[in-house]
């Protein structure tokens, strides 16, 4: 019996010190302790002088890897934190807009989709003048919308801690510490990674454990009727002059700023009445102009690759990285 | 069943009582996913408890005895490394090949294919692990779910060592009384295939797991026929030398984790996909070399996998570790606490086999 204590008390101090030494690692880790012994000064060094690259816009640009921009960007010769804060509309970007100027950006890259241009919350979602929204009533429509939680990414960027953006962390959570260490002692690559787990969209966690978005085969997509929201772009010019607000707060750091319309499906390209889309599209072009920012319209581009999750989206997924290489090449100025 | 078709065979007791079949069912480290727990080797040892406990105590106590303890607590916690740090940190590699896979290159099919089948593995040997150590405390011994599958010779072998409770059962109360290899040729082949094709369906109603099963049906009828018909084959000296026996281990697995694709991958256009890929190689490396970038991590956990493989291969892992010096023992399960708590991600991965 006295053996069976022996064996459970050693089962005892396993577990305390394993915990002790956990909470320990979390603690001082928290506290900068732990880094700044190891890694942390060359690494601050080297980040702050790093580019600043924010990549804004809604859903359209939630596709874009940051890490895998970074990465190759990294390769171009172009050191940078690329942060992606997606999943934004317009008129919500004037709230953050004075937060991401905080952090001091270098280079913004702003994806505007044509439903981001006639999008008005709460109301008028669905007195659409162009494309029904398929077999939804306004009720539903509403309910859902509203129980959408939108993420507010300037509580991210008010809480900004340099060490989140050494490692990418959103958390201190053992397991992204243990690999971001492990992977900075192995000289490895960040891993490819996307951002549905961490909804912050200030860069992302780099695991390798992102939830990927499938593919589906643009042929089908082509073939089906394009299901999107419909929008009202008789207010459209509530969102432009936010927009012209936006990029009024944003220029006050002098950044380089892109503006790119996203891609989106040939369905969905030949579903709009094509004077709607040269209207949008110019009025887009016009700010871009007038604010002098670099403007690209990518919304045929990928219009018959197989990389698209729906007629709107690019898929989160390894292949459809072209999308996240070409913003790079935008970036480094090579396409 | 078992219970059922052998108490008609006549090799075993019926329970007297309701409390003892009770008692076999309601075992609580046996579930329905495995390991296959028959009432010829559960009741015999609960029987004998129940007896030494009424010829000493009186009472009906089970007595835990140190031995039983330490060794029961060791295999647990093996099972735990496996499945917590090696089986979830090896799915996210898995995930990310296998969410969608189609035009992929056939290095980053093999690549997921062997990653998923270490993940299996871990999953489902750590789960048996655990269900083993926890019966081991309590002194029941339930047998050995797998033996080193990865070191199998050839398809027979495999199924020698791997989900061996299953093959076991599979083998007493369908594939012998359907005959076996006691009657012609062709009804061993016949028979050889419903037992796999069954063993397939037994882990879920789905086109998958018939693939999976007929492969295996195939392998194993193929292997038959290669044995009866060209016995030269095992006298060969090659092939029963150590190069011999490394190149069957290796053409062995290559087939076994073929397999696994058919048993990750659902969708069927992916699935042939995949499969096509596996066996025409392209030659092509480029998103491979990016899979691989993007999952060092992963792909250390494999490669310590299969050393660790080849030690338990070779050596009584679980009798070395629960023979170490308390102190020394000690160290092992913080050394393995902490790689589980260090890697695990704050989500918890259900049992893969739990599906089933």
């Amino acid at each position: 019996m006295m053996s069976n204590f022996k064996i459970l008390f050693s089962v005892t101090i396993a577990f305390t010190i394993s915990f002790l030494l956990l909470f320990s690692y979390m603690e001082l880790y928290e506290l900068g302790k732990f880094t700044s012994n190891l890694i942390e000064k060359e690494e601050i060094e080297k980040f702050n002088e790093r580019k600043n690259i924010f990549l804004l816009g809604s859903s359209f640009v939630g596709s874009l890897n940051s890490s895998h921009i970074e990465n190759y960007l990294k390769k171009n010769n172009l050191d940078s934190n690329v942060y992606n804060v997606r999943d934004n509309k317009i008129f919500r970007m004037v709230e953050i807009s004075d937060s991401i100027i905080l952090a001091n950006p270098d280079i913004i890259v702003y994806g505007i989709g044509y439903r981001d241009i006639g999008y008005i919350e709460n109301d008028c979602l669905i007195t659409n003048d162009f494309i029904p929204y398929n077999n939804k009533t306004i009720e539903e429509v509403l309910i859902q919308y509203e129980s959408k939680k939108l993420f507010d990414p300037s509580e991210i960027i008010d809480a900004k801690n340099p060490k989140f953006e050494l490692f990418d962390l959103s958390e201190f959570h053992p397991k992204y510490i243990t690999i971001e260490l492990l992977r900075h002692y192995l000289k490895g690559e960040k891993s490819y990674e996307l951002t549905i787990s961490n909804q912050s969209g200030i860069s992302e966690i780099p695991l390798g454990d992102f939830k990927s978005s499938e593919i589906v085969n643009i042929d089908d997509l082509n073939s089906l009727d394009s299901e999107v929201y419909g929008m009202c772009y008789d207010y459209r010019d509530q969102e432009l002059d936010n927009l012209r607000i936006v990029m009024n707060k944003l220029i006050v750091k002098e950044p380089r700023i892109i503006i790119f319309i996203p891609p989106f499906t040939q369905s969905y390209i030949e579903k709009m009445p094509p004077e709607l889309r040269e209207s949008l599209t110019t009025s887009v072009f016009n700010i871009a102009k007038e604010f002098d920012a670099e403007f690209y319209d990518l919304s045929e581009h990928y219009k018959s690759s197989n990389i698209f999750e729906d007629h709107t989206h690019i898929a989160k997924n390894p292949k459809s990285i072209v999308f996240s290489e070409d913003i790079a090449k935008i970036i480094l100025g090579t396409k | 069943m078992s219970y059922t078709i052998d108490i008609y065979r006549g090799k075993l007791k019926p329970s007297k009582t309701l409390k003892e079949f009770a008692l076999f069912v309601a075992f609580f480290p046996q579930l329905v996913a495995g390991p296959i727990l028959r009432a010829s080797h559960f009741l015999p040892q609960l029987r004998e408890k129940i007896l030494d406990c009424k010829a000493r105590h009186g009472i009906r106590l089970i007595t835990i005895k140190s031995i039983n303890l330490k060794i029961g607590i060791t295999i647990m916690t093996l099972g735990f490394l496996k499945k917590m740090f090696f089986a979830d940190n090896i799915g996210v590699m898995v995930d990310e090949i296998f969410s969608n896979p189609l035009g992929a290159e056939s290095f980053t099919i093999i690549l997921g294919s062997i990653a998923f089948g270490v993940q299996i593995y871990c999953d489902f040997s750590g789960y048996s692990d655990i269900a083993i150590g926890a019966a081991k405390i309590f002194g029941f011994r339930i047998p050995i779910n797998f033996n080193k599958p990865y070191f199998a010779t050839s398809p027979v072998d495999f199924w020698r060592k791997w989900h061996i409770s299953l093959s076991s059962w599979l083998r007493d109360y369908l594939y012998i009384p359907l005959g076996g290899n006691k009657k012609s040729q062709n009804r061993t082949y016949f028979n050889l295939m419903i037992v796999m094709l069954l063993g397939g369906l037994w882990h879920g109603a789905s086109w998958n797991f018939v693939i999976w099963g007929f492969l295996h049906g195939v392998y194993l009828g193929i292997e038959k026929f290669l044995i009866q018909r060209c016995p030269i084959f095992q006298k060969n000296q090659l092939i029963q030398s150590k190069l011999g026996k490394i190149i069957s281990i290796l053409l062995t697995q290559y087939l076994i984790f073929m397999t696994w694709i058919a048993f990750r991958v659902e969708d069927f256009n992916a699935l042939n996909y995949s499969l096509y890929k596996y066996v025409i190689w392209d030659f092509s490396f480029e998103t491979t070399l990016t899979v691989v970038s993007h999952n060092l991590i992963p792909l250390l956990l494999i490669f310590t996998f299969f050393i660790l493989h080849y030690i338990s291969y070779k050596t009584n892992i679980q009798i070395i570790l629960s023979q170490l010096k308390t102190i020394y023992w000690t160290l092992f399960l913080i050394a393995v606490m902490i790689s589980i708590l260090f890697f695990f991600d704050g989500n918890s991965q259900d049992f893969i086999y739990f599906r089933f």
